[in-house]
């Protein structure tokens, strides 16, 4: 089973473009799992429209089971980041980062979705790049595919995970 | 230090009670106790919140090791308590933040440095502070206006951070020199600018004068004696308001008109001090009596609502180049959106639009490159060197 990791810009985009419902609906249907951080719960307060700005509400999708939300320990966040030199490797937000914990404890089957460039950058670093997609390529993969902004795009992802895999290759951003 | 000892020290170091941190992070008082004696471990939402409180990043309560050595800030006049600790847990981290972004963009330039005047304190008198102002203002090249241009030579010359927060009292700033970030201002945004410009320039003196009166090893807590405080501000009068320029223009004023108290208005805008400013450096300058100045200040005041037309404006929060540097790193994937929004001071929402204009703006750069299109100057690009 596939399971994807929402990001908190993830989450607000799909709701800005109004098909969130539609690609619960879709994952559920391939019996694939989308997964939510608690801190990026927290992270995803309102989206905006030409009407002003409207609040997202998780907590129907959590109840009827669409959406699975996780978190981590310190602990485990301690850990993943203890690889990394502090003073050049990208600075994630702790969203990202517990995501991004989770994932390497859970590589299987498990990808990434999101549009923040030093995210894709760590993926790289991480020699993970095959476990970050982009929310074009994941949208196109539910049958829900469209044309967005170039941040959402499969090109976006390569180019920046490739910058991360340069700094691997280099193992510039390793203690 | 573990994390259980740096949550308790972070508390404590912002002034805060368990029950404050309760109120502030919902986060219940056993719960927050139980993470300071490390009978139970944080989960990485309730770590977030608590750094956020305590303006820390999240890093800093991973670390293991001693705390780094925490720089010292030297207040004018120290606000009360606990809104001195939030003010200076804010300014520190904003410097960190600023050192953070030079050291990812590789922009740390140290070619320039100001300059270390380490002078004995007993060697330290007004003749002297009057030398250093004029050869700081040569040196710097601060020409008609020194006022007008202070911030901007401070900033981009001798990478000063400058920050401008609003606090209370309005009558204060402060300075601090940290072992990464180095020299930094504090300023009160709730001043009016030729305030802020004689603040920029007393505080300079703090910092020019650090070894001095500070000594190399800081110890938290000193406050600068009267002394001190006055050699800053004879060095800030003496630096905004040059002797030499200030006599020419009186002169000026004298053969318009003679001295009266639109004249001190004047003068005052031309060099964008405050009237008080000019008046004391003309009780200084022409040896005129403490009372003289006094009468002249009132007489100023009360007709300060009539004259005091000059527009004042909101200073920027963050510097300039910090925002450029917070922007680059955004774009080069250095920083995520979330750490541009807590640099930024914006929401994530409206950090998501910075991203993705900054996205855009990349992509079609990338785009007019990759076409290979040649315009009439043989350049691949619109834009042309000029």
């Amino acid at each position: 089973m596939r399971r994807i990791l929402l990001d908190a810009n993830v989450i607000i985009k799909l709701h800005e473009l109004g098909v969130w419902t539609e690609v619960l609906l879709h994952v559920q249907k391939r019996g694939w799992r989308l997964l939510v951080a608690e801190t990026v719960v927290s992270e995803v307060d309102y989206f905006r429209t030409e009407e002003g700005h409207v609040p997202i509400d998780l907590t129907q999708d959590f109840q009827k089971e669409l959406l699975d939300r996780f978190d981590m320990g310190a602990e485990s966040l301690r850990k993943f980041r203890s690889g990394f030199d502090p003073l050049y490797a990208p600075e994630l937000d702790p969203g990202e980062t517990e995501c991004l914990a989770f994932l390497v404890e859970n590589p299987e089957s498990t990808l990434l979705c999101t549009s923040d460039s030093a995210a894709f950058r760590t993926l790289g670093l991480l020699n993970r790049s095959e476990n970050g997609i982009s929310l074009e390529e994941f949208l196109q993969q539910i049958g829900l595919g469209r044309r967005l902004p170039y941040q959402y795009t499969e090109k976006f992802r390569v180019r920046y995970t490739h910058e991360g895999q340069r700094d691997f290759l280099q193992r510039r951003g390793f203690r | 230090m573990s994390l259980a000892e740096r949550l308790k020290w972070a508390r404590e170091a912002m002034g805060l009670r368990l029950q404050d941190v309760f109120r502030r992070t919902e986060i219940g008082i056993s719960t927050l106790s139980d993470f300071e004696n490390a009978v139970r471990e944080p989960r990485v939402w309730q770590l977030k919140r608590l750094a956020e409180l305590y303006h820390r990043p999240l890093s800093f309560f991973l670390e293991e090791g001693p705390i780094p050595h925490q720089p010292v800030i030297c207040w004018r006049e120290r606000p009360s308590s606990p809104q001195v600790e939030e003010i200076e847990a804010q300014f520190l981290q904003l410097a960190e933040q600023y050192h953070r972004l030079e050291v990812l963009c590789q922009e740390r330039q140290t070619e320039v440095s100001l300059p270390d005047w380490d002078i004995p304190p007993h060697e330290m008198t007004y003749p002297l502070v009057q030398r250093l102002a004029q050869q700081f203002r040569s040196q710097s090249q601060l020409d008609s206006c020194p006022a007008c241009e202070l911030l901007w030579v401070l900033e981009e010359v001798y990478q000063v951070k400058v920050f401008h927060l609003p606090f209370e009292p309005t009558g204060t700033a402060a300075c601090a020199w940290g072992e990464s970030f180095g020299p930094a201002i504090l300023l009160n945004a709730r001043n009016v600018r030729w305030r802020r410009n004689f603040d920029l320039a007393h505080e300079l003196f703090h910092l020019l004068t650090w070894k001095t009166f500070r000594g190399k090893l800081p110890q938290p807590g000193n406050k600068p004696s009267e002394q001190e405080e006055r050699f800053a501000t004879c060095f800030a009068s003496n630096l905004l308001l040059p002797p030499e320029l200030l006599q020419q223009t009186l002169e000026e004023e004298q053969r318009a008109g003679g001295f009266t108290i639109p004249a001190i208005y004047r003068i005052a805008q031309r060099f964008d001090v405050s009237m008080e400013a000019v008046i004391w450096q003309i009780r200084f300058l022409y040896r005129m009596s403490d009372d003289w100045a006094s009468r002249c200040i009132q007489q100023c005041k009360y007709l300060k609502d009539f004259w005091e037309n000059r527009a004042s404006d909101s200073p920027p929060r963050l510097p300039r180049r910090y925002e450029a540097l917070a922007q680059k790193a955004l774009q080069q994937g250095l920083i995520s959106i979330g750490v541009f929004a807590q640099y930024m001071d914006i929401t994530r929402q409206e950090a998501l639009i910075w991203a993705e204009h900054l996205a855009e703006a990349q992509a079609s750069s990338l785009e007019e490159f990759s076409t290979g299109e040649t315009n009439s100057s043989g350049c691949k690009c619109d834009h042309q060197i000029t």
